[in-house]
């Protein structure tokens, strides 16, 4: 055979047959390892992926701790907890291969040694490694020391134009009204571009919820009704059966309008509101979701929400206590552990169609749930029915069980014409054999990829704040009243019932 | 009809029949399926899938039954099984099988199974078996088990959307035979599970070249060694054909060798390429486990960590992905047998 010469390639010539590329050599630095949210989702998550292949060969974990914890202990701590809460099972071989990748840095948060210690770290464990990797700090900390971090990494070269490339990684709550959002996102923005921080509201990494992107902009029977046309009303429950637990410190200062309507509840209405984007690029989708928060209108305290605590009651055949009873609780708390509100969205899309929201603590059940209820049909030809059908409804069902139901309505055998409301059901249990990764996996990976668009953007956050901000100004106020009880168990004040119903509608039932 | 219940929680309804037409197995069904919904168990029926099964020969039934037990709490479908036997007639057994869910509220699911025995010549027309027994618009599979081919193989491949089969149930000399025969078929529509076994593998080689020094030595590799455990070596052989193909080599030869499989392989320069697939360094290590391309004093190696491999996630795996598409897989195939050819 000839001998000829040929050129290097100009890419790699095995992309074309996969799937899924890797994310470039990558350093994943966690604040806060020791803690609950690390033990529980990100380092599981870290071990996940690598049981299904999707870290880099050259992928390192740097685990920044207070005090003096060493790696060896460290790595005991980090695979207790992927053998308590990883979704795979403990393999030896694939820990075997995470475990030399785990370091530690401890320290001081507050000291400018850690952040220089950190960076030197950084370079060495490249340096022997055999090149750079883009660095990610996921700070699992109280966001009292978001700034302060963001700023000490900066000053050790790790923010702003840092080489390797830098991201951060920073959990809810983004501030605790408008005017601190702004402050946290300035204070940030000094330290980071807005295109290396990545916030994270772990409702956006669930199937689910991506689902409902595909659902609206990949089918094409949903779009031209998905107006106010053919919508009467939406409603979004995020409803937990769980009390507080050991969380009294933060959400006594918070309640249910912070900890969960200004996020992860406005969050599904961004994206059940928004305008189709001209391709799924983070900044298009996330373009879109803001203007819908920019439409919505900002409430009316007197009109559009309602607040509620829970008493003592029973759920699932166990007595449990109220709110006010709860470790570390103020006898005299007057923190709403329910909230609902009305959210109406000015645009032409949506004029005139109110969605509903709610959450709340210690209902009956656990559920996050988005339900679109379509007008009825505005002739109905059977005579002689004792009742007209139920208006047809789409429910997207978050957690826990992921899946979509559209009810419709149908004639019931026999001689006699009948109507009975039936449901065509999606369950992602059924419908796909394979597991759903955990919400944090695909954020993890999706930032390693540096892909934002399950993140949400500076705009996003204050423009969600601006919606709930009179709310909290009016709850504040003494002279505000309190929330009404309701007994746990029970889905919650009748105040809740009487909002919708001065509108002439119901909430579903829970 | 009878109706079984064991300890694990599992009901079966069925009915079988000897010397039948394939309607009256369809109306069969349509009762059975009836007949439960009236005794309200409160178990959805579940099909994700028509699944069309023609086992070779070498597959004994009991085995097959095993696979699709196990099979069917991940991928509920109506399957529809078809094999040979020598009498000049269709027999048939239906059956209803249901998962009864453990614990208040949770869901139970049921599945239905047509299992279809016919004589030759019936097989060589099993479309119109399989047609009037699907499941009106669910996808249809064809799954390939075993080795040899069924004579209901090629007529069931009319009626599906892919075809799924797995080279690696094949060893030793039989591997030829089995990527001969998934090369027989249409290349678009197969999944290998060998192949689909590989797809960390896939996505580690390419992100290693995507390193322009990396992609440079492709140009000048004098020796391949990849090393992986028996059960492995039909993904580790097309992992080898991949690397080959994508790399603008041409495999010249591709033999059985002691403990493996040997080769060479030209690159475009002319230079011979030395194939190694060998076994693990450590005996009690699973999957392929090590990839070295050598060039001189240059090696670029991988290793891509792996849990234990699970039969049947992977084959689950494989049915889940009938609708996407399998690219590299028909040029990693092209270039081993380009290979076994010629040696």
């Amino acid at each position: 055979m000839a001998a000829t010469t040929t050129a290097p390639l100009a890419e790699s010539p095995f992309a074309q047959d996969v799937d899924e590329r890797l994310p470039p050599p990558s350093t994943l630095v966690l604040f806060g390892a020791t803690g609950d949210l690390a033990a529980r989702k990100l380092l599981p998550a870290v071990y996940d992926l690598l049981a299904d292949g999707r870290l880099p060969e050259r992928f390192r974990l740097l685990a920044v701790v207070r005090g003096t914890l060493d790696e060896a202990s460290f790595r005991t701590h980090a695979r207790e907890a992927i053998d308590a809460h990883a979704r795979r099972a403990l393999d030896e071989r694939l820990w075997d291969a995470l475990a030399p990748r785990i370091g530690v840095v401890a320290g001081q948060y507050g000291s400018p040694d850690l952040f220089r210690e950190l960076a030197a770290r950084l370079d060495a464990d490249d340096e022997r490694d055999g090149g750079p990797t883009q660095r990610l700090f996921y700070l699992a900390i109280s966001p009292a020391f978001f700034a302060d971090t963001a700023r000490g990494l900066d000053e050790a070269g790790l923010g702003r134009g840092a080489e390797p490339p830098t991201r951060l990684l920073i959990e809810k709550p983004f501030g605790r009204d408008l005017a601190s959002a702004r402050e946290l996102n300035a204070a940030i923005e000094e330290s980071f571009e807005e295109r290396q921080v990545f916030r994270i509201d772990h409702y956006l990494g669930k199937e689910t919820v991506q689902n409902l992107l595909v659902l609206r902009f990949g089918n094409g029977i949903f779009e031209p009704l998905w107006n106010r046309t053919a919508i009467d009303h939406v409603q979004i429950t995020v409803a937990e059966d769980i009390g507080i637990g050991h969380r009294a410190g933060y959400y006594d200062r918070a309640g249910a309008l912070r900890d969960v309507i200004q996020n992860h509840a406005l969050q599904l209405l961004s994206l059940v509101a928004m305008e189709p984007p001209a391709s799924f690029d983070a900044d298009l989708v996330r373009d879109e979701k803001a203007k819908a928060l920019h439409a919505a209108r900002p409430l009316d305290a007197r009109t559009d929400a309602v607040r509620g605590q829970y008493t003592a009651g029973w759920l699932g055949g166990e007595r449990v206590s109220g709110y006010r009873e709860e470790e570390d609780v103020p006898a005299d708390s007057r923190t709403e552990t329910y909230a609902a509100v009305r959210v109406e969205i000015d645009n032409w899309r949506w004029a005139g169609v109110p969605f509903y929201l709610r959450t709340g603590k210690r209902l009956p059940l656990r559920t996050t749930e988005i339900a679109i209820a379509f007008k009825p049909a505005p002739h109905q030809p059977f005579r002689g029915l004792d009742a007209p059908p139920p208006p047809n409804e789409l429910v997207i069902s978050v957690q826990p069980n992921e899946g979509a139901t559209l009810q419709i309505a149908a004639k019931m055998p026999g001689t006699a014409l009948r109507m009975r409301p039936v449901q065509m059901d999606f369950q992602y249990g059924t419908s796909f054999l394979r597991e759903s990764p955990e919400a944090y996996e695909r954020l993890l990976h999706d930032a390693l990829l540096g892909d934002a668009t399950l993140f949400t953007r500076a705009d996003e956050v204050e423009a969600a704040w601006q919606i709930v901000d009179p709310v909290l100004e009016a709850w504040e106020d003494p002279d505000s009243g309190g929330p009404e009880p309701y007994e746990a168990g029970t889905p919650g004040p009748r105040a809740a019932d009487a909002l919708l119903a001065q509108d002439g509608r119901a909430w579903r039932p829970l | 009809m009878s109706a079984l219940a064991d300890a694990d929680a599992r009901e079966r309804s069925e009915w079988r029949g000897e010397d039948v037409g394939v309607a009256e197995v369809a109306e069969r069904l349509m009762a059975l399926n009836h007949e439960h919904a009236l005794h309200e168990h409160g178990h959805a029926a579940t099909r994700t899938l028509n699944l069309l099964v023609a086992p070779g020969e070498d597959v004994a039934q009991p085995a097959l039954e095993q696979q699709l037990a196990g099979l069917a709490d991940r991928h509920p479908s109506r399957t529809i099984v078809v094999r040979e036997h020598a009498a000049e007639r269709l027999d048939a057994l239906v059956a209803i099988d249901c998962t009864i869910g453990a614990g208040a509220g949770s869901a139970g699911h049921c599945h239905d199974m047509a299992l279809l025995t016919a004589d030759a010549e019936r097989l060589a027309h099993a479309d119109s078996l399989g047609r009037p027994l699907r499941v009106a618009g669910l996808p249809t599979v064809l799954w390939l088990p075993g080795i040899r081919a069924s004579r209901a193989q090629d007529p069931l491949a009319t009626l599906a959307l892919a075809i799924v089969l797995d080279s690696g149930v094949a060893s030793g000399a039989a591997l030829p035979l089995a990527f001969a025969r998934a090369a027989a078929l249409d290349a678009e529509r197969v999944r290998d599970v060998a192949w689909l076994r590989l797809r960390r593998w896939r996505r580690h080689v390419a992100a290693r070249f995507d390193d322009p020094a990396a992609r440079g030595l492709l140009g000048r590799t004098k020796r391949v060694e990849l090393r992986s455990c028996a059960p492995q070596q039909a993904s580790a052989l097309l992992l080898a054909g991949w690397i080959a193909a994508r790399a603008g080599w041409r495999l010249e030869r591709l033999a059985p060798a002691p403990g493996g499989w040997s080769g060479v392989a030209r690159r475009a320069d002319g230079g011979a390429v030395e194939l190694v697939l060998g076994p693990p360094e450590q005996p009690d290590l699973t999957g392929i486990h090590g990839l070295a391309l050598h060039a001189g004093a240059e090696t670029i190696a991988l290793t891509a960590p792996v849990a234990a491999p699970n039969p049947a996630r992977a084959f689950a795996a494989a049915l889940g992905m009938f609708a996407t598409p399998t690219p590299g897989y028909g040029a990693a195939l092209a270039a081993l047998l380009d290979g076994l050819a010629a040696t």
